[in-house]
């Protein structure tokens, strides 16, 4: 069952901050690629963690990088439209 | 001629607790058919075999210099050749973002130890390739 768009940032956030736990918080525009916070093989992870929340598949030819750039970019282009 | 090299790094550990948290479903993102057969024993996939085919790709696509891009992780295909020396086969994006690159054929190495994956592929820039640093 998909989340609403606020628990599903909420849980979005709490999977980022697991992978860096250096971090109290994300800010909306952190660069989670120059950070690494994501890395191409946590892109695929988290693509599936997207998918889980929203119950919306996505084809991997459609994004790009910058899709997934800040959680901003993640809120406009995989949560906005629900 | 310069000619591209990419190389990249993988934690067996970290594909090991991926493919534990995610099992196949996760796997037949990175993998193409043939690889996840190549890459499954006895008791199913193989971390190692898998990490190094992560690595593999990886090294690969930083031949294609297309950062915004995202990793086309199924187009990215490596067997095993004749002589036992790991092939890359590529189709798709991936194959598109090589001929744009004017690359020729790729070369590939990999290597296991100590918990760790690694792979290393380089590629010549052919005749016509947009010079950059």
């Amino acid at each position: 069952m998909p989340n609403d768009t606020g628990n599903a940032l909420e849980t979005i956030t709490r999977w980022l901050l697991q992978r860096k736990p250096e971090l109290t918080n994300i800010p909306p525009d952190l660069d989670l690629i120059e950070n690494r916070v994501l890395d191409s093989l946590s892109l695929v992870e988290f693509l599936f963690l997207l998918e889980q929340e929203t119950g919306t598949s996505h084809d991997p030819e459609s994004l790009a990088v910058d899709d997934f750039r800040t959680l901003r970019n993640i809120e406009k282009r995989f949560l906005a439209s629900r | 001629m310069r000619d591209r090299i990419g190389v990249d790094i993988v934690s067996v550990a970290r594909v090991q607790a991926l493919l534990d948290l995610h099992g196949g479903e996760l796997a037949r993102r990175l993998l193409t058919k043939r690889e996840l057969r190549d890459s499954t024993g006895v008791q199913g996939l193989l971390a190692h075999s898998v990490a190094g085919r992560v690595a593999a790709k990886e090294a690969v696509f930083k031949l294609f210099h297309e950062p915004a891009a995202l990793l086309p992780w199924t187009h990215i295909a490596v067997v095993r050749g004749p002589s036992g020396a790991p092939v890359v086969r590529l189709t798709g994006r991936a194959l598109t973002l090589a001929e744009e690159s004017r690359l020729g054929p790729v070369s590939l190495s990999t290597s296991h130890d100590e918990g760790y994956a690694i792979a290393f592929a380089t590629a010549a820039l052919l005749p016509g390739s947009r010079s950059d640093g």
